[in-house]
């Protein structure tokens, strides 16, 4: 990022390809909806664009890129009138659910259905998460961001975090229980 | 993955299940603008130096036209104090009713002074149409000497009212400004005067034959060398040839 504020291009091309796919997706779970997703995405990098000329690494790129999404991502809940759901007291099962999916490398073909399958359904569970928690995850997977900026982009505390990453992972856990 | 809330097993099955990515169109739409950016700052720093082109010339002209327009103030001579050319026109207005008036008075004076008046009023009208230069304040009587004024004077004395009069402001002017200038500024000054001061050919040989009726033969005689030596070319009457014999010598064929 620093070498495209100083004036170098392919380095923003690189730095896109590195998290184009993520960020797309991390907008495309949360919104549901490929049109939506498609505009949050191009607005986050256009602001990225814009603030590249005043850009100092005061924290690492993505929890950077994140934060501008996460912002932007509830903007949007604002203005679609949709209020971001924590039932985090109230849903505790699935937490002592195992859950083993199957592997995918040298499968037969059966089996690689098998884990499209799977795949589809983790999706489907996913959706069906809260939005913060399902953010939290989210920014785990897609962002690889620790409990602590993860914490730091969506503006509580870290143990906050940790318990919607619990909830949310035993919620998907106990959803894939039919697939074992 | 970093947070070890999340099961490895899921972690690798959301992995291997989320490959979505953006429209190619969104993909180009934002290098576009990343790429617009980075050649962006170039022609923004030549806008703004553009921007600035106007303004900086206009001080600069503005600047350049005082300090010529100071630069020139500075250099022109301070005019001397109370010195200044009388316009002709005044004088010429003003010289022939003094001389027709001075000329009506002369009349009954008799001797000379008609045929005199008649050389001389004109004269002074000429005279009274070169520019005088006039100096109010100036004290008289440094840069002559004594003799050359009372000569002057002398022959002043002489001419007729009409005409002495209409020079007397003038002499008096010219003498004021002699007396008033340093030395070096009278040198200067004595064309002058002489210019100022002519005297017609026939007036000064009426003169002469004054001072020789009036038995005055020595004063008539230099006068006569000196008209002789102002106007070698002038033809000298019959009855003042006999005043000095250098001039007998000359006028005889």
């Amino acid at each position: 990022m620093l070498a495209y504020r100083d004036g170098e291009a392919a380095a923003f091309e690189a730095l896109y390809a590195r998290w184009r796919g993520p960020l797309y997706r991390y907008f495309l779970r949360q919104c549901g909806h490929a049109g939506q997703a498609d505009e949050l995405f191009q607005d986050v990098f256009l602001r990225v664009i814009g603030a590249a000329a005043n850009y100092e690494p005061s924290a690492k790129f993505t929890t950077w890129l994140f934060r501008i999404a996460h912002n932007r991502l509830v903007d949007h809940w604002r203005k679609t009138g949709r209020e971001p759901f924590d039932p985090l007291s109230s849903d505790d099962d699935g937490d002592d659910c195992e859950f083993d999916p199957p592997a995918p490398e040298g499968a037969a073909p059966e089996r690689q259905a098998e884990q499209r399958q799977l795949g589809q359904a983790l999706m489907a569970a996913l959706n069906e998460l809260p939005e913060l928690q399902r953010e939290a995850f989210l920014l785990a997977e897609e962002g690889g961001l620790t409990l602590e900026e993860i914490a730091s982009i969506a503006g509580v505390g870290r143990e906050t975090i940790k318990s919607r990453l619990r909830y949310a992972t035993g919620k998907l856990r106990h959803e894939l229980e039919s697939w074992r | 993955m970093a947070v070890s809330e999340i099961d490895p097993k899921l972690s690798r099955l959301y992995r291997e299940a989320s490959t979505e990515g953006p429209p190619s169109a969104v993909d180009a739409a934002i290098l576009a603008a990343a790429r617009k950016r980075v050649a962006q700052p170039e022609r923004r720093a030549r806008a703004s130096w553009l921007s600035w082109m106007a303004p900086v010339s206009a001080i600069a002209t503005l600047v350049l036209g005082v300090s010529i327009a100071f630069l020139v103030d500075r250099e022109q001579p301070e005019p001397t104090r109370d010195t200044k050319i009388r316009p002709i026109g005044k004088q010429t207005q003003s010289a022939p009713p003094a001389s027709a008036g001075e000329s009506a008075q002369a009349k009954p004076a008799g001797s000379a002074a008609p045929a005199a008046a008649k050389i001389e009023a004109p004269a002074a009208a000429v005279q009274a149409q070169v520019p005088v230069l006039a100096t109010p304040e100036t004290p008289a009587a440094q840069a002559f000497p004594a003799e050359s004024r009372g000569k002057a004077a002398e022959s002043r004395r002489s001419v007729p009212k009409a005409a002495s009069e209409a020079s007397v402001a003038r002499d008096a002017a010219i003498g004021t400004m002699e007396a008033g200038a340093p030395p070096a500024a009278a040198g200067r000054l004595a064309p002058l005067r002489q210019q100022a001061a002519p005297r017609s050919p026939q007036a000064w040989l009426d003169e002469i034959g004054r001072l020789k009726r009036e038995g005055r033969d020595q004063e008539a005689a230099q006068q006569l060398a000196e008209f002789r030596k102002a106007y070698p070319a002038y033809s000298v009457p019959e009855s003042l040839r006999g005043l000095s014999p250098a001039a007998n010598a000359r006028d005889r064929p």
